[in-house]
């Protein structure tokens, strides 16, 4: 690989000493004697600087092979002269210490190896709870189960003899269980087991957790099983319906999630505008931005609030600066202006909670912060038009926006010609309106379009109604769409518009008493 | 203990699988049986010329009768004469006038005591072993009256003085050699078909489920089908010399002459003739038995051995259709000259059903153990086929469970699986204390078998 790089490089061939040690990495892994490599190495180096090539060119094409490489290692030849002898393996007779006769065995065995038997260790017997004929008497004989034959002691030892042999392998005992006449079920056997159990445990003095393997339910064992069997007993028919109906489930709740979510966005999309009409109209109070201050639009409301803890902390010499030593406002501003300070000084002294929903208001009512138009956050320091002020227009309706403007005869769709606080409020008011409307109609659209689908496949699935379905189906789909949301927010809006309006003149009549 | 890695320990312990129709035999440990040979046993009628001396060696009776040319070696020492008995592929089937075959089993369990002690005879001599040197794992049907049990034990503690000795069920020995110690075996072999339910190691008995249709039976209906098609089947033994022949012409051969041939011995020359034609011929359909679907399956050409030669279309999947399909069996041709009308011949329940059954049977709670372990076993069930019906006909009898069809894939471990199960488990470090020890035997007698699981 060396000689290939040299090739490219146009280099002289290296000396012969080099590439031994280097070129070939088998060789070099193979080299594991440090003395040669040592060599090798250094009549590298003496190449190196013979031939003048740079440091980096000796790494690439050559130099001490990876680090891994020269590591592994290879086993010498195992050294069969200094082999112990081989072990011998003896033909002998074994006891099992797990037996209770004196079976002797043979097998092959290592004759090291002496001592136990190897798997005697596994024989482990269960450790059951056994009851004495004193225990019995006392507490065993007490024990009362309804509905069932009585236990006898000579069948309860039976059964305990059965339980000994297999374990506790209930499946194996009761198939083996042959008591002359007997007529129980599993369930009886193991109820039997462990109401003894726990009642010795209990007589014995054990308490809490020692008992927690001996509680047995038979009512409810019983009812699992009845239940199992019953699941069991489903014809394929039933659960591929059954399996049906789920995945019909899961696609309504999703369907219902996705409706409350389309909901959700087009109230957002109503209260926006309506926002944003707030906005206008703060807009159109606002002095062309000379004031450094507090209230730019109701988008810096929050900000504001945030900004107000902060001066709460600082003092409230800058506050009342801010709110009332704002330069220069008009008669006219100064009233409309009053909003904002207003709604902020009624949230100042109420209590935390009121102000917090009053945030929380403020929040819901302002959607995403990116999906708002980023310039009224982005007001240029000092001196800029009222114009900039107007919230632009979400890109993905520039176009159309400005279409239904100049359909409207407002040819100057871009910014207003006239940039008054009257003009801007309804240049921002109409720009918002047309926004919404178009938003609105999309959807709207998309909802038809949908009914329009649900109908082919209603009259698909049931081609002999197709006349009388479509007016049931209308009915049910007019419903949708009021459950949709698309007809409600309209109602909700025009009965929204005032309430806010009269809670604001509220709060103006509340800050002008101050 | 270098292999306690694997829980093994050899104790150079035999394992005996004798089946209805093969007895298995060999040295636990190997993966294979050493001896295979036909559970048949050749009596010749005149015993009382073809006795043979045999040299007794104590009370074991093992390499007691290899054939001839030992007794022929051997000088007669014995005053005890048994008579003449011929077992195993190179004795049972040349042919031999005047000789009696007998299978001493009836479903699975012995019925003729003589004849099985010629089985075990021949299963020492193959092996060369003395049986009282090695510890000896018998397998048994699952269904194996207590009478039988205690009287095996009798026979291989008092007759071949065995050091110990067990039996074990062959569902579980089964079920272990597919590596389960809960499943559901399935065992088709020569005259016996049964669901067994093994759980952790035991059979659950009062859930056995079974049915004296396998094998056999399949011959059986193999051979009216061909009747009903009017092919007769001439064993090879009858055959001296045959000419090819076109398919479907009648067969043009000599016919040999064979004195005094015993029915039993005709009967079971027949029956080998069928069971290598329906080894090479028949199927088993995959799916529920549709006709028009099965018509475009290949046709199979078959040879017998009297040189007829046809092909088979539909015939390959009737035959055996009958195993899940009970009513396409075909019943014995009525004799003419019968007066009574033979009562109809029971039919078999489906294999589906009756793996179902056994399920069913059993608690609840086992059932979602059992269905995904079906363990498929014997040499029936090896028809082609045949693992893919049982499991296509569970998935829509038993919808609500997972099933899943374990057959080993090679036709070895089918057909011998019970046998691999013993040498599994007789090589096992874990095992040695179950035995059962001479000395058990001697301090309880034949009530040890209570002690058998």
């Amino acid at each position: 690989m060396a000689s290939d790089i040299r090739d490219i490089m146009q280099l002289a061939a290296a000396d012969p000493a080099a590439p031994a040690a280097t070129s070939s990495i088998r060789k070099a892994a193979k080299a594991d004697r440090p003395k040669e490599k040592k060599g090798a190495f250094g009549s590298d180096a003496g190449a190196t600087m013979k031939n003048g090539l740079a440091r980096e060119l000796f790494m690439l094409t050559g130099g001490a092979p990876p680090m891994v490489l020269v590591k592994r290692k290879y086993k010498a030849r195992p050294n069969f002269s200094k082999q112990t002898k081989v072990a011998p393996w003896v033909w002998r007779a074994f006891e099992n210490p797990a037996r209770s006769d004196h079976l002797q065995l043979h097998h092959w065995i290592k004759a090291s190896d002496d001592g136990d038997y190897y798997f005697a260790k596994f024989n482990n017997p269960l450790q059951m709870v056994q009851y004495t004929d004193v225990e019995y008497e006392t507490t065993v004989k007490n024990l009362k189960y309804p509905n069932i034959p009585s236990w006898t002691r000579a069948e309860t030892d039976y059964l305990y003899s059965l339980l000994k042999q297999y374990d506790l392998r209930w499946f194996v005992v009761f198939d083996r269980y042959e008591w002359a006449g007997h007529s129980r079920k599993l369930d009886d056997l193991k109820e039997r087991y462990y109401t003894i159990s726990h009642a010795l445990l209990t007589a014995r003095g054990s308490t809490g957790t020692e008992l927690t393997g001996y509680t047995f339910n038979k009512a409810h064992e019983l009812e699992r099983k009845k239940n199992l069997e019953t699941l069991y007993a489903r014809t394929l028919e039933q659960i591929r319906e059954e399996e049906h109906l789920y995945h019909e489930l899961r696609r309504r709740e999703q369907k219902e999630e996705r409706m409350a979510k389309e909901r959700e966005a087009v109230w957002h999309l109503l209260r926006e505008n309506e926002h944003k009409g707030s906005i206008a109209r703060e807009l159109a109070g606002l002095p062309s931005g000379l004031s450094s201050g507090s209230a730019h639009g109701s988008h810096a409301v929050d900000r504001n609030l945030e900004k107000l803890k902060k001066r709460k902390s600082m003092g409230t010499g800058r506050r009342s600066l801010s709110e009332d030593g704002t330069p220069g406002p008009s008669a006219a501003t100064s009233g409309a202006n009053a909003e904002t300070p207003g709604a902020i000084s009624a949230g100042l002294p109420t209590t935390a909670r009121k102000k917090s929903r009053v945030k929380e208001d403020l929040v819901r009512a302002t959607p995403d912060p990116d999906e708002m138009s980023p310039v009224p956050r982005k007001y240029p320091v000092g001196v800029f038009a009222r114009s900039q002020k107007i919230p632009p227009v979400k890109p993905a309706y520039i176009a159309r926006v400005h279409e239904m403007m100049h359909e409207l005869g407002v040819h100057y769709t871009a910014k207003p010609n006239m940039p008054t606080a009257a003009v801007c409020e309804k240049f921002a008011e109409l720009q918002a309106n047309c926004q919404t409307l178009l938003e609105i109609k999309k959807q709207s659209d998309r909802l038809e379009f949908e009914l329009d689908k649900l109908r082919v496949r209603a009259r698909s699935v049931d081609p002999d109604d197709a006349s009388a379905p479509p007016s049931g189906l209308k009915r049910d789909t007019s419903d949708l769409a009021a459950a949709d949301g698309t007809p409600a927010p309209t109602r909700k809006r025009a009965s929204a518009t005032p309430a806010s309006a009269t809670q604001k003149e509220a709060k103006r009549q509340r800050s002008a008493a101050s | 203990m270098t292999t306690a890695t694997y829980g093994g320990d050899e104790v150079s312990a035999l394992v005996f699988d004798i089946g209805s129709s093969t007895s298995k035999v060999g040295y636990a440990g190997e993966d294979t049986p050493k001896a295979v040979y036909p559970s048949w046993v050749g009596m010749p009628d005149d015993s009382g010329m073809e006795v043979m001396d045999v040299d007794e060696q104590g009370p074991s009776g093992g390499l007691v009768r290899r054939a001839d040319e030992e007794s022929d070696l051997k000088p007669v020492k014995s005053e005890r004469r048994k008579p003449r008995r011929y077992v195993g592929e190179t004795e049972l089937y040349p042919w031999k006038p005047n000789v009696e075959l007998r299978n001493p089993m009836k479903e699975s369990v012995v019925e003729d005591w003589e004849g099985y002690e010629a089985l075990w005879d021949h299963a020492f001599s193959r092996l060369r072993v003395e049986s009282s040197e090695h510890p000896l794992l018998l397998s048994e049907p699952s269904w194996n009256p207590r009478e039988s049990r205690e009287k095996l034990i009798e026979l291989a503690f008092e007759k071949y003085d065995v050091p110990c000795f067990y039996l074990a069920r062959s569902a579980v020995l089964a079920a272990f050699a597919a590596g389960r110690s809960t499943a559901l075996v399935l065992d088709s072999g020569g005259s016996m078909t049964s669901a067994v339910p093994v759980v952790d190691g035991y059979v659950l008995k009062k859930a056995i489920q079974k049915q004296p249709f396998a094998g056999r039976y399949v011959s059986n209906q193999a051979l009216l089908h061909l009747k009903a098609r009017g092919i007769s089947v001439t064993p090879q033994y009858l055959v001296s010399n045959k000419a090819a022949v076109d398919a479907g012409q009648p067969a043009k051969f000599d016919l040999r002459e064979r004195p005094n041939t015993s029915p039993s011995y005709h009967n079971l020359a027949v029956e080998r003739a069928i069971d290598e034609f329906k080894e090479t011929v028949c199927h088993v359909s995959e799916f529920a038995f549709d006709e028009n679907a099965l018509q475009q399956r290949p046709i199979k050409n078959y040879e017998f051995p009297d040189g007829y030669n046809n092909a088979f279309a539909i015939e390959r999947f009737k035959i055996t259709e009958s195993l899940f399909t009970p009513r396409y069996m075909l019943q014995e041709q009525q004799q003419p000259n019968d007066m009574v009308a033979p009562a109809p011949q029971p039919q078999p329940m489906s294999i589906t059903q009756l793996i179902q059954n056994s399920v069913n049977m059993c608690d609840p709670d086992l059932r979602t153990q059992l269905y995904p372990n079906v363990v498929l076993t014997g040499a029936n069930t090896l028809l082609p086929g045949f693992a893919d019906r049982v499991h296509s006909e569970l998935l829509s009898a038993a919808p609500g469970f997972k099933t899943k069809i374990q057959a080993a894939g090679q036709t070895t471990e089918r057909r011998f699986s019970p046998w691999i199960g013993g040498s599994i488990l007789a090589s096992l470090g874990t095992f040695h204390q179950l035995w059962i020890s001479k000395e058990e035997y001697a301090e309880l007698g034949v009530n040890v078998e209570k002690r058998l699981h």
